[in-house]
Order: C-alpha cells, then structure tokens, then sequence
C-alpha cells in the first residue's frame, strides 16, 4: 500500500518508481550504471547510452549557465518530461550522479548526497583497491547503492 | 570558515595524535631508506604520494564540509587553512595573501591572475611533532606530503597549482609556511571522439 500514490486530480494509482542511475566522472567516463525498472531501452549500446547521457549533461550545464537569468553559478539539479524526472547531483571534483525517477518521487538531492558522502566517499575514495577513474563494481558499492535505493520510499517494488 | 572548520572537526572520527606523528615519521624513514639518504628525492616522493591521497581526499572533505563553492583564489586559501586544516589535522592555519585578488568575470567563473598565491602559516604541526632532523638531512622537506596533498585536492577541483614549503620550524624557522601559487585553471572540456 505504501508503494501507491494518487495521482492529483484523478483516482488512477501510481506506482513510485526509480528507473536508473548513472555515476560519471569530470572526464565523461561512467564510472557506475545500475537500472531497475528501465523499460525503454536505446537500441544501441550501453555504453552509446551513457555516453549520450553525458554529452546531454555536459551540453545542459554550459545552456543553463549561459541562460540563468541571474548572477551565480545556477546549479541545475533536476529537469523532467512527462514521463520521467531526471535528478542530477554535481559535486566540485566533478563527479555527476544522476538518477532518472517518475514524477512522483519528490525530491533526490539527498539520497544524492547521501550516495556520495556516505557510499562513494566511504567504499570508493577510502578504497585504497579502487583505482580513481575505474569502474565502481566493488561488492560493497554496488550492494550498498542497491540496498539504498531500494530503500527509499520513492523505490516501487 | 571558522566554525564551519570546528563543525567538522567534532564530526569527524578522530585518531591518536601520537600515533598519527609515529605513523608519518616512519612513513618518511622508509620513504628516506628506499631513496638511498637523498633528501632531495625524498622530499619529492612525499610529495607525490600526497597528490595522489589529495585526489581522494577531496571527496571526503567535500562531502563532510559542506563548503560551497569559492568566488576566488584568496576564499581556496581561507577555506583550505580554516577548514580543510581543522578537519583533517586538527589545527588551523593562518592565509596570508601576497598577491592582488582577480575579481570574477561576470559568468562567475574563477580567472587565473599570473600571480594568484597564498600562503598558510602553522606553527603547531601534527606531522612533525618531536621530530628533529639530523645533519645530513638537513634540508629534508618533511611536511612536503602535505604540499601534494594540496595540489592534489585543488586539482580535482579545476585548479592546477604549485605547492611547496617554504619555512619549516624543523629547519630553524619561526613557523611552518606552504605557498600555493595558481598556475592554470582547468577548464572543462568533453572530447567527442566520433564524428
């Protein structure tokens, strides 16, 4: 029952869902991908994928700093379509968390957080095995985030 | 930046002073055996491996600070001394300026000024605390691990630097100073390698 929610307006039930969540790197190189519920899936690649993802970052960010009607880094963190909501977490050393929900989850930015100050920073920079820049597939890691965002009550089973 | 500095020092988990001065001295003692007795190759050795721990580290003091970004080169040197310094080694340093600040161009991006520096000046130095240099490494730069710690960090964030020690109480002076000189920043760039 908790996995439910109302849509505004209509009695249709919606599951909360998050989809997927990509980890890169200031050097464009994904270092973490893991998905749950995808369905759709681009007929190339994995890897076209991510790199599609990034290159469409990377192009968001320097629109939003040259459109941001005000003075200040903008910061976006967050965009959406009618189907999804991409959650966007960019810490200063260049590491980009993304995790694509529907538009019910509310708000990512501290599950964001908390998947980089409390699981990267903890299994990944403290790793001395980790090499920086490779692939995020420690066990710890990769279960942890799983753990986690299974966790989150946004996360529909 | 101070108390940001002590908030983070109380929340983060702490070691022995003793045993992190013991636990340095007998890295640099191995450092200074692999290396023959040369002092010059060990004081760079020390600092290599501090850029790579700074690469790392910069993730856990980003993530345990809480700074936001700085508006200038002047603000690093202060969040560095006040904050980083408390956080990680317990004391705090003091940023003294040498060079004019650049103020930031209109998109607020920091701007690189030939001669953006700072300096921080310790006197009290968890690393090298009862530590004497014996005369035939006299000139041993012993704290130099933190020189590429600074580098290291500050590189992960777009900001490639120059660190080095330029006084040292184990050298006779009155206190320890690192100077940090701006030499390029990084701008962000995304090769796309297929046409």
């Amino acid at each position: 029952a908790r996995n439910w929610a109302y849509h505004r307006g209509s009695c249709r039930p919606v599951v909360l869902m998050i989809f997927n969540m990509y980890v890169f790197n200031r050097d464009g190189v994904c270092l973490f991908y893991r998905d749950w519920h995808r369905v759709h899936r681009t007929v190339e690649s994995p890897a076209a994928d991510q790199k599609l993802m990034f290159g469409f970052l990377f192009s968001l960010k320097q629109i939003v700093n040259k459109l941001t009607p005000q003075n200040g880094m903008p910061g976006f963190h967050a965009c959406q379509t009618n189907k999804f909501k991409l959650n966007y977490y960019e810490t200063a050393s260049g590491l980009r968390f993304v995790l694509n929900t529907d538009l019910q989850a509310g708000d990512m930015r501290e599950p964001l957080r908390h998947i980089y100050a409390g699981l990267y920073v903890e299994y990944a920079s403290k790793n001395s095995l980790y090499k920086l820049g490779d692939p995020l597939d420690n066990d710890l890691f990769v279960q942890s985030v799983d753990q986690y965002i299974r966790s989150l009550p946004s996360f529909g089973s | 930046y101070q108390r940001l500095g002590d908030v983070a020092f109380n929340k983060i988990e702490k070691v022995s002073g003793e045993l992190f001065t013991l636990m340095y001295g007998a890295i640099v003692i191995q450092v200074l055996k692999d290396a023959d007795g040369d002092a010059e190759q060990t004081s760079t050795q020390l600092e290599k491996m501090g850029y790579n721990i700074g690469m790392r580290m910069i993730d856990e003091f980003l993530a345990k600070s809480n700074v936001t970004s700085c508006r200038d080169f002047k603000e690093t040197g202060e969040v560095i001394a006040k904050v980083a310094f408390r956080m990680f080694l317990g004391v705090t340093a003091e940023c003294h300026h040498s060079a004019p600040t650049v103020s930031p161009p209109a998109d607020g991006s920091p701007q690189a000024s030939s001669d953006a520096a700072f300096r921080l000046v310790f006197v009290e130095n968890p690393l090298s605390e009862f530590v004497e240099l014996p005369e035939h490494c006299s000139n041993l730069a012993f704290s130099n691990l933190l020189c590429g710690v600074i580098r290291g960090a500050l590189e992960m964030v777009g900001m490639r630097v120059s660190c080095r020690l330029v006084k040292d109480t184990l050298w006779g002076d009155e206190h320890t100073e690192i100077s940090v000189v701006l030499k390029e920043v990084i701008a962000e760039h995304y090769q796309d390698d297929e046409d």
